[in-house]
């Protein structure tokens, strides 16, 4: 077997130690660089030459507090070693002698009570057991530098906040048998040519040359290609699947005025979408412009008297309100600024991209997802050429068996709908939102044929269509799985 | 979109027909109330932002009975003076002032009504009330009542009450420091000086709205007559909700009774419930939807939505109840009209029209970006838009980021200006693996702009990281040179001096003249805050930006 340099010097390093040593330690007496040493451990490994032990330690400090508590002694303890000594004391009485603050005497009573290490009679709290087997040792070792604790320990000094815990991904390896063998055998068949140069070729001397064979279960050796990413490639597929059907892409900024992102789209300024808590406004800057003066005016007059034969929201519209910097909660203003730019129709446009909104973050919720939506205007558009869209849309882009429509609300569309779709074994899946545009939105955007805005959740089909449950891997960045991903066609 | 429990006991009582679970999970998502499960005892549904008159088991169950044909057209509500009355002091005009209230007779509560009644209360509060703000409910027992009702504002300690909740009289300032519920709503009464109360003629306190009640007042299931008040900043809104609360009673065989509300500008009666009268078109409607209608059959199809409907030749003329807030133009009847027909009879229809198709350029030079990092081995990467100035500081990227106002933690406070930070911290993650790592990303960043009309602009940048034993300047901008090169950015290199690298071992990508990136070994001081602990090369490039 034939061995580079560094993987020599890394075997014969390891073999010169017992059992795992840490990679940080190892590079140190094998001589080789760290980065080095991970370029060949892999290969290594593959070979079955070392083995590697990888964990993640989660290592605790100290806060201020535990600190504190690793001098005085914790709470409960100082309360339990004053209510042992006094026999039996009021709680009062047994707080002061401790020379507990206010703020520790709930703490000390809560743990004091939960290890039964004092009990009440009568009024009067009296010991019950002597205090030990506590958070207290574990402190004081804590403050000493130790940083590997039970996880029982460890859960109550966290959750207690009187240490915090850092994790440390580590890498080990040990020796093989093999490891050991490819190592003492290293440089024996010096006779047999393991490398054909191209003096051999000039001369004609590898007629001659006995060459060594290798082994072909161990060839293999880990390669590293470039790969596209996961969700960016399914990403592009749904373009192309778009494309194919006739649309055209076009593109909007991540920040947003509210008035392209909400008022042009006749939504109310007090509607519920616009509460502070579901939109992101900038710091600073955090007002912006709108160039086109008489569309502010057409707008403003949609809202506050109606106009295209509506009643209007019948409110003071605000223009400062309309003027505020957000990240985009929605693609809709990139349709909305499209058309107000005045189209060559009929058109059929799509746009895929971040939008932001506030929301709790999990395996299934976060603050920044991707939309994929769009418009069709056309001169004899009707609801159930709509509903054409979306079910080719599910057939063609969800890979849905079947797709069904129920009303649903969107402040800028009327009639609006909302689509399922029977996708394989996941069965009825809610896919998208769709409706017809309406007519105080067109008008003021300068708009006089009937147009068509469709959403589609893209995260969702990205999820199933790469057989993903946890959202967050969408956007995984850990190498390993990314360099595992192969793509779904 | 708000979520509520019917009990179904109440809803199949008040539906009045017999209907099977499964058909009742086929037929509410039809009428706006999107299934979500049922036990033995509660039907839970979604309902659309746009009905609030379907947040109780008795709205739904009058839509049903609706779109099934069972009871069809205007709910019936018969409606007589009470003759009582309301006085409205102009000391309310700049806190709170709007009143309209009415006064229901002969309830009979059973088991849970009253808890159903406190749900529909306060999903009208958080939806139509924008949490109590614009409007909100107050429901009395009037027995121990004496009217005339006087509704004034009046200081902050002036008057005290036993409030819902307690047991010890409060006035109105501590109110809303210490009770759960002024806390809560403190808000809504923010800028004003004085606070608006509701008393009887012997001043028994009703409520302190939009606060809270008096314990004098609490409904009981033994309660028969109700006053309901309601109030708030704007009439059309309040009007809207004391006609959701009326037709529920109405429609459970309670007599309702009309309140006459005095203030400065004269009396008014409430509720106002004359019906609003719009007229649509039916060769419009069946144009928007793709199916023929006579006026016949969309009348037909209106009054299945419990709106009242009579054909004047091409047109409908439709009276639309008060408790509904959603009309605005006659496209809000076509999609009663596709409502009343059933979204689930509609045959899809092909697309009708031909239109090229494209990705834009955009896309184009992205993915071409992509295609030459994937050919020179590195793997790509997606990361968020999102990120944070203490990350960004680490990579000594943290100057001009466009902050966050209304963060939702530390760690997502400001949009990435650069790719390179988020790079470093997928590295920082990596550690444990191989190495070489090669990574990069094409994507969106954020910068300030002063020209642009949002401020901002939207960038494409690319940035590729090479970590390994022998990461070097040479490598990083060889390869920058490369593909900024077939981008059509041809760059020359100069030196830089920069904190993120390390000295001497750094430059800036100039193309035309204009420095559009930079390239270089990371400073080992970077490196040592984002715990990596290979060397780093990396260039990072504008490529172009996003225009609309």
């Amino acid at each position: 077997m034939e061995l580079t340099v560094i993987e020599s010097r890394v075997l014969r390093a390891l073999k010169s130690r017992k059992g795992f040593v840490l990679a940080p330690e190892l590079a140190d007496s094998a001589k080789v660089d760290y980065g080095a040493l991970m370029s060949v451990c892999a290969g290594l490994e593959q070979r079955d030459l070392v083995k590697a032990k990888r964990s993640e330690l989660l290592l605790l400090e100290p806060t201020a507090e535990g600190r504190t508590y690793a001098k005085t002694g914790s709470p409960e303890k100082r309360l339990a070693d004053a209510v042992a000594e006094a026999k039996a004391v009021s709680l009062e009485d047994a707080f002061e002698k401790a020379g507990l603050s206010p703020a520790e005497r709930p703490i000390a009573l809560k743990w004091a009570k939960q290890r039964k290490w004092i009990e009440f009679a009568t009024g009067n709290v009296s010991a019950n057991k002597h205090a030990d087997g506590g958070v207290d040792e574990a402190l004081k070792l804590l403050a000493k530098g130790k940083t590997d604790f039970s996880k029982e320990v460890a859960d109550e000094l966290v959750s207690r906040r009187l240490a915090v815990a850092k994790s440390e991904k580590s890498v080990e390896l040990m020796i093989t048998e093999a490891g050991s063998q490819a190592v003492s055998i290293e440089g024996q068949s010096e006779n047999e040519v393991t490398r054909l140069t191209s003096e051999m070729l000039k001369t004609g001397s590898w007629k001659k040359a006995a060459f060594k064979e290798y082994d072909v279960s161990t060839v293999l050796a880990p390669v590293s290609i470039g790969l596209r990413q996961h969700y960016k490639r399914l990403l592009h597929q749904v373009k192309e699947e778009l494309v194919g059907l006739g649309f055209k892409e076009v593109h909007g900024p991540l920040v947003e005025t509210e008035f392209w992102n909400m008022d042009a789209l006749f939504m109310a300024q007090d509607h519920p979408a616009r509460e502070i808590h579901d939109a992101f406004q900038l710091e600073e800057p955090c007002k912006g412009t709108v160039n086109d003066k008489a569309l502010l005016a057409r707008v403003k007059k949609a809202h506050e008297e109606g106009i295209a034969g509506s009643i209007g929201w019948r409110y003071e519209w605000n223009s400062d309100t309309a003027h505020r910097l957000v990240c985009r909660s929605q693609n809709t203003g990139v349709s909305a600024r499209n058309l107000a730019k005045g189209l060559e129709t009929p058109a059929r446009l799509f746009s895929i991209g971040k939008v932001f909104r506030p929301d709790v973050i999990d395996w299934k919720h976060f603050i920044e997802f991707t939309q994929c939506e769009g418009i069709v205007a056309d001169e004899n558009m009707n609801f159930r050429e709509l509903l054409g869209y979306l079910k080719s849309f599910a057939i063609e882009i969800f890979g849905a068996d079947d797709a069904r429509f129920y009303p649903t609300y969107f402040p800028f569309t009327e009639p609006s709908v909302e689509m399922y779709a029977k996708i394989g074994e996941r069965g009825w899946v809610e896919v998208g939102g769709a409706g017809v545009f309406r007519p105080e939105m067109l008008e003021a955007l300068g708009v006089n044929i009937p147009v068509i805005a469709w959403g589609l959740g893209i995260d969702r089909l990205a999820m199933i269509r790469l057989g993903l449950d946890d959202m967050r891997d969408l956007n995984s960045s850990d190498l390993e799985f990314l360099k595992k991903r192969a793509a779904v066609l | 979109m708000p979520s509520i429990a019917l009990r179904k006991k109440l809803f199949l009582k008040l539906y009045g027909r017999k209907v099977s679970d499964e058909k009742l999970a086929e037929l509410l998502p039809l009428i706006k109330c999107g299934f979500d499960g049922m036990t033995e005892d509660e039907i839970k549904v979604e309902v659309t932002g746009d009905r609030p008159d379907l947040l109780s088991s008795e709205g739904v169950a009058r839509a049903l009975k609706g779109f099934t044909g069972v009871e069809q057209g205007l709910a019936k509500m018969a409606i007589t003076p009470s003759g009582m009355e309301f006085n409205v002091d102009k000391s309310v005009a700049s806190v709170r002032p709007v009143l309209v209230a009415a006064q229901v007779q002969g309830v009979n509560f059973e088991e849970d009504d009253i808890v159903e009644l406190m749900q529909l209360q306060e999903k009208l509060h958080v939806t139509m009330g924008r949490k109590r703000r614009k409007m909100a409910v107050g429901v009395h027992d009037a027995s121990q009542l004496k009217p005339p009702f006087y509704y004034k504002a009046v200081s902050p300690k002036e008057i005290s009450f036993v409030p819902l909740g307690k047991e010890t009289r409060m006035d109105l300032k501590e109110i809303l420091a210490r009770h759960e519920k002024g806390i809560d709503y403190a808000f809504t009464l923010a800028h004003a000086s004085a606070y608006p109360v509701i008393v009887d003629s012997q001043d028994q306190v009703l409520s302190f709205p939009p606060i809270i009640n008096g314990v004098l007042t609490q409904v009981t299931d033994r309660t028969t007559d109700l006053l309901l008040e309601i109030t708030g900043t704007d009439f059309e809104t309040c009007n809207t909700a004391l006609n959701i609360l009326c037709q529920n009673f109405a429609d459970r065989g309670a007599r309702i009774k009309l309140v006459a509300i005095r203030g400065s500008n004269g009396t008014k009666t409430t509720p106002e419930t004359k019906p609003t009268i719009m007229h649509v078109s039916t060769t419009e409607a069946s144009k928007a939807l793709g199916v023929k209608f006579s006026p016949n059959e969309a009348a037909e199809c209106l009054l299945r939505q419990r709106i009242g409907a009579i054909p004047e030749g091409d047109y409908v003329a439709c009276e639309i109840p008060r408790y509904r807030t959603d009309f605005l133009h006659p496209v809000d009847l076509v999609e009663e009209i596709a409502l009343g027909y059933g979204y689930n009879k509609f045959q899809p229809k092909p697309p009708s029209i031909y239109t090229k198709g494209e990705t834009s350029s955009l896309t184009r030079k992205i993915n071409y970006a992509a295609e030459l990092l994937i050919g020179a081995g590195y793997v790509e990467a997606s990361t968020y838009i999102f990120t944070n100035v203490v990350k960004a500081a680490k990579a000594r990227d943290a100057t001009d980021l466009v902050r966050i106002k209304n963060p939702v933690n530390s760690e997502y406070d400001c949009l990435r200006k650069t790719l390179l930070p988020n790079l470093l911290e997928m590295l920082s993650k990596n550690t444990h693996y191989a190495y070489p790592q090669k990574i990069f990303e094409v994507g969106e960043t954020v910068s300030k702009d002063d020209k642009a009309d949002v401020k901002t602009v939207t960038e494409i940048r690319v940035c590729a990281l090479s970590a390994h034993a022998n990461a070097s300047l040479s490598e990083s901008a060889s390869l920058a040179c490369e593909v900024l090169d077939k981008l059509g950015l041809h760059c020359e290199l100069s030196a830089l001096a920069s904190e993120k690298y390390l000295k001497g071992r750094v430059a800036k990508l100039i193309h035309n003249g204009k420095i559009i990136g930079d390239v270089g070994e990371i400073h080992p001081a970077v490196l040592a805050e984002f715990g990596i602990l290979v060397p780093v090369a990396a260039f990072e490039a504008r490529i172009t930006k996003v225009t609309y």
